[in-house]
C-alpha cells in the first residue's frame, strides 16, 4: 500500500499542472453540465402547462403552446441548445486525455534523462511502466466516470421522457464509451511518447496517431453497423418524427430504390441518379415531369438501428476501444522493454 | 531560407506538425475549389448542371466535404500558432537552456528577436498559405455571389491576422509560465476565448443598420447580421411572439395561398456585404496593433523573469 502511495505521489509530482488543469476542465465541464440539468428540470417543473413533454427542440405532442407560452419555450430552447454544446466536451475529454496525460508518460522520463536512473533501478521495465500508467490512468479514468454520468444526467434533463438505456441518442458522448475512449486514447498515447520519447513531438504526433486511429475505428464501426442495419422508409409527413426514427442510430441516409436497394444520397449521385424531388409519402423524383408522370425512383430512407440495441452496441464498442487499448498498452511495454533510455 | 532552416534546426517537430496540418488543409481547400470550378466548365451546354443556376450551387454534392475542410482550417489556425510559439521559450526555460543563452546573448530582447523571427517567417508563409486557400474554397462554393462576410476571421486577410495575434499570444504564454504542457493547454482556452471576443468585439465596434432586401441574406448576400425582428404590415415593430402567433394564426385561416402583405415582415440589421473591404482593412489594424503590444509584453516578461 505504502509502494503504491509513493508511486502515486511520484506521478502526482511528475505532471503536476497537468492534472491539475484537466481535473480543473473536466470538473468544471461536469459542474456546468449538473447545473444546465437542474434548471432545465427546473424550467419544467416551474412552467408544467407550457413545457411538458418538451425535450430535443420538440414542442410536446399533447400541447399547443399559444402566445403565452411562446416565450417559455423560447427561452427553454436557447437553455437546451447552450446545455447541448457542453456535450462536445464528453466527446472530445477521452481524446485530450490521450494527448496530455498519456502521451508525456513515458516520453518525459526519456527527454529529460531520468528514465536511465529509473528503469535500472527497477528490476522490470514492465512493471515500471504498469506503475507509472496506474496513478494516470485511475485520475483520467476517474474524471471521465464523472464526466460520462453528468453527461447522462444532462441527456436525461434534455429528453425527460425518453428511455435513454434504449436511444441512441448523442452516441458516444455520454455513458459507459467516454470512459472507454479514454482507456484506448490514453494507452494509444502513452504508445507514442514511448517511442518518440520527446514530450512535444510526442504530444503533437500523438493528436494525428489518436485521430487516425479513432477514425479508423469509426469507420470499420460505421461497416459492421451497415451490415446489421435495417432499411426505414422516412415518413415526411410525420412531424415531430415518429420515436424509432428519433431513437434509432442513423446508420446512412438516402432512397430506397424501387427494386429495394439502398443507396445513400452521395452513392446516387456518384451513379448518375439525381434524387432532386421529394413527393407525398417520401417518393422521390428526378425531375418535375416525373412528378407530373407520377414516375418515382424510390423513396426517402434511413439505414438504422433500432433503439432497443443501444445497450448491446455501447458494450461491442466499448470493448473494440479496450481492445485498442490493450493492443496499444502491450505494443507500448515492447518498447519500453526494448528501447534504448536516453 | 537561411532562417527557415534555422528554425526547423530549432523546432523540428512543431515547424514539421505545422507545415503538415496547413498545407494538408491547404492542398485539400484548392483541390475542392478546382472541382467545383470544373464543374461550372459545363453552364450555358446542353448537359448544364444544376449548379450553373442556384445559389447554393454545390449543396448536394460538397457541403460535406468543404465543411469538414472549413473546420479544419478554423481549428488549425488557432491551434498552429500555439504549436510553434508556445515552446519558442518554455523549451529553453525547461531544459534550463535559457541560463546558459541569456547571459551569453548579451540582451535578452535581440535574443527573442532573433529566436522568434523564423517561426515567424514560417508561421507567415504556412497561415499565408493557407489563407489563400481558404478564401478560394469560400468562393468557389458560392460562385454566383460577392462572399461578403461569408467565413470571415477564417479566410484571407483576417485569418492571416488573427493567427499572427495568437502567434505573439504564444509566446508570451509561455514566456509567463514556462512549462509546455500546461501553457499549451491554457492556450488552448485562450484561443476560443480570443475567438468569441474578436466575433463579439466585431458587431460591437461596427454601426449595424437595417439591410436591404437586396443586402440581406434572404436574396443571397452575405452581410455580417447583428439583429432581426419582425414588423407589423404597417411598419410598426412587433415582438417574435406577436408575430409568430399572428402567422400562425394567418396560415390556420388561408392556408398556403396567404396574402403576403398581411404577414410580418423579416427585417434584418447588420452590415452589407458590399462594406466588407473597408471592415476587414479596420479590423486588421486593430488585431495588428493586438499583435504588436503583446509581441512587447512578451519582450518584457522575457527581460524580466528569471531563466528557470
Amino acid at each position: 500500500m505504502t509502494g503504491a502511495l509513493t508511486w502515486a505521489r511520484l506521478s502526482y509530482r511528475q505532471q503536476k499542472w497537468e492534472l491539475l488543469l484537466v481535473a480543473v476542465g473536466a470538473l468544471a465541464a461536469a459542474a456546468a453540465m449538473v447545473w444546465f440539468a437542474t434548471t432545465l428540470d427546473a424550467m419544467r417543473a416551474a412552467n408544467p402547462d407550457c413545457l411538458a413533454g418538451i425535450g430535443g427542440g420538440f414542442v410536446g405532442a399533447e400541447q399547443e403552446p399559444g402566445a403565452a407560452c411562446q416565450g417559455v419555450t423560447s427561452r427553454y430552447f436557447e437553455t437546451e441548445s447552450l446545455a447541448s454544446t457542453l456535450l462536445y466536451l464528453s466527446w472530445a475529454a477521452p481524446f485530450g486525455m490521450g494527448v496530455i496525460l498519456g502521451a508525456p508518460l513515458v516520453a518525459r522520463e526519456v527527454d529529460g534523462g531520468t528514465a536511465q536512473l529509473a528503469w535500472s533501478l527497477s528490476r522490470s521495465r514492465i512493471g515500471w511502466l504498469l506503475r507509472r500508467i496506474a496513478f494516470i490512468a485511475v485520475f483520467g479514468l476517474a474524471l471521465l466516470v464523472v464526466l460520462a454520468v453528468t453527461s447522462e444526467l444532462l441527456v436525461a434533463a434534455i429528453f425527460p421522457d425518453r428511455p435513454l438505456g434504449e436511444d441512441f441518442t448523442w452516441y458516444g458522448r455520454r455513458g459507459p464509451l467516454v470512459v472507454a475512449r479514454g482507456v484506448g486514447a490514453i494507452a494509444i498515447g502513452v504508445l507514442v511518447g514511448a517511442i518518440i520519447g520527446r514530450v512535444l513531438p510526442a504530444v503533437l504526433a500523438s493528436i494525428i496517431v489518436i485521430g487516425v486511429i479513432f477514425a479508423g475505428v469509426s469507420l470499420g464501426l460505421d461497416q459492421w453497423n451497415r451490415t446489421e442495419a435495417t432499411i426505414e422508409r422516412r415518413n415526411l409527413e410525420a412531424f415531430p418524427p415518429s420515436g424509432d426514427e428519433l431513437t434509432a442510430l442513423g446508420v446512412a441516409y438516402g432512397i430506397e430504390l424501387v427494386d429495394g436497394e439502398f443507396l445513400s444520397y452521395s452513392d446516387a449521385f456518384d451513379r448518375g441518379i439525381e434524387p432532386n424531388y421529394s413527393g407525398v409519402g417520401g417518393k422521390v423524383f428526378e425531375s418535375e415531369a416525373d412528378i407530373e408522370a407520377g414516375t418515382f425512383i424510390g423513396y426517402d430512407a434511413f439505414l438504422i438501428i433500432p433503439g432497443s440495441r443501444y445497450t448491446q452496441l455501447v458494450a461491442r464498442d466499448s470493448a473494440v476501444v479496450v481492445l485498442v487499448g490493450a493492443v496499444a498498452l502491450g505494443m507500448a511495454g515492447t518498447v519500453v522493454r526494448r528501447r534504448r533510455p536516453g | 531560407m537561411t532562417l527557415v532552416r534555422l528554425a526547423f534546426r530549432l523546432q523540428p517537430s512543431s515547424i514539421g506538425f505545422a507545415a503538415l496540418v496547413c498545407l494538408v488543409l491547404a492542398g485539400a481547400a484548392l483541390w475542392l475549389a478546382s472541382d467545383m470550378r470544373s464543374v461550372l466548365e459545363a453552364c450555358g451546354t446542353p448537359d448544364e448542371p444544376k449548379a450553373c443556376q442556384v445559389i447554393y450551387a454545390f449543396q448536394d454534392t460538397h457541403m460535406q466535404a468543404v465543411y469538414l475542410t472549413q473546420t479544419g482550417i478554423g481549428l488549425a489556425m488557432y491551434g498552429v500558432p500555439l504549436v510553434l510559439g508556445v515552446p519558442l521559450l518554455t523549451r529553453e526555460i525547461e531544459q534550463k537552456t535559457a541560463m546558459i543563452a541569456w547571459p551569453l546573448a548579451g540582451s535578452r530582447l535581440k535574443w527573442l528577436l532573433w529566436r522568434s523571427l523564423p517561426v515567424l517567417v514560417v508561421a507567415l508563409v504556412l497561415h499565408g498559405v493557407m489563407a489563400f486557400a481558404a478564401a478560394q474554397l469560400a468562393q468557389a462554393y458560392f460562385p454566383h455571389n460577392d462572399i461578403g462576410f461569408n467565413g470571415h476571421g477564417t479566410r484571407d486577410f483576417s485569418l492571416l491576422t488573427r493567427s499572427m495575434l495568437l502567434l505573439a499570444v504564444a509566446v508570451l504564454l509561455g514566456a509567463v509560465i514556462g512549462r509546455l504542457l500546461p501553457a499549451l493547454m491554457i492556450g488552448i482556452v485562450l484561443a476560443v476565448g480570443i475567438s468569441a471576443a474578436l466575433d463579439a468585439a466585431l458587431t460591437s465596434w461596427l454601426e449595424p443598420r437595417e439591410l436591404a432586401q437586396s443586402e440581406s441574406i434572404l436574396t443571397g448576400a452575405f452581410p455580417l447580421n447583428t439583429g432581426f425582428e419582425y414588423r407589423a404590415p404597417d411598419g410598426s415593430p412587433m415582438s417574435d411572439e406577436v408575430a409568430e402567433t399572428t402567422m400562425q394564426a394567418l396560415y390556420e385561416e388561408h392556408g398556403e395561398s396567404v396574402d403576403p402583405a398581411l404577414l410580418p415582415q423579416e427585417v434584418f440589421f447588420g452590415v452589407a456585404a458590399s462594406r466588407y473591404p473597408e471592415v476587414l482593412v479596420r479590423e486588421s489594424a486593430a488585431i495588428l496593433g493586438a499583435t504588436v503590444m503583446v509581441s512587447a509584453l512578451a519582450g518584457f516578461v522575457v527581460h524580466r523573469r528569471r531563466p528557470e
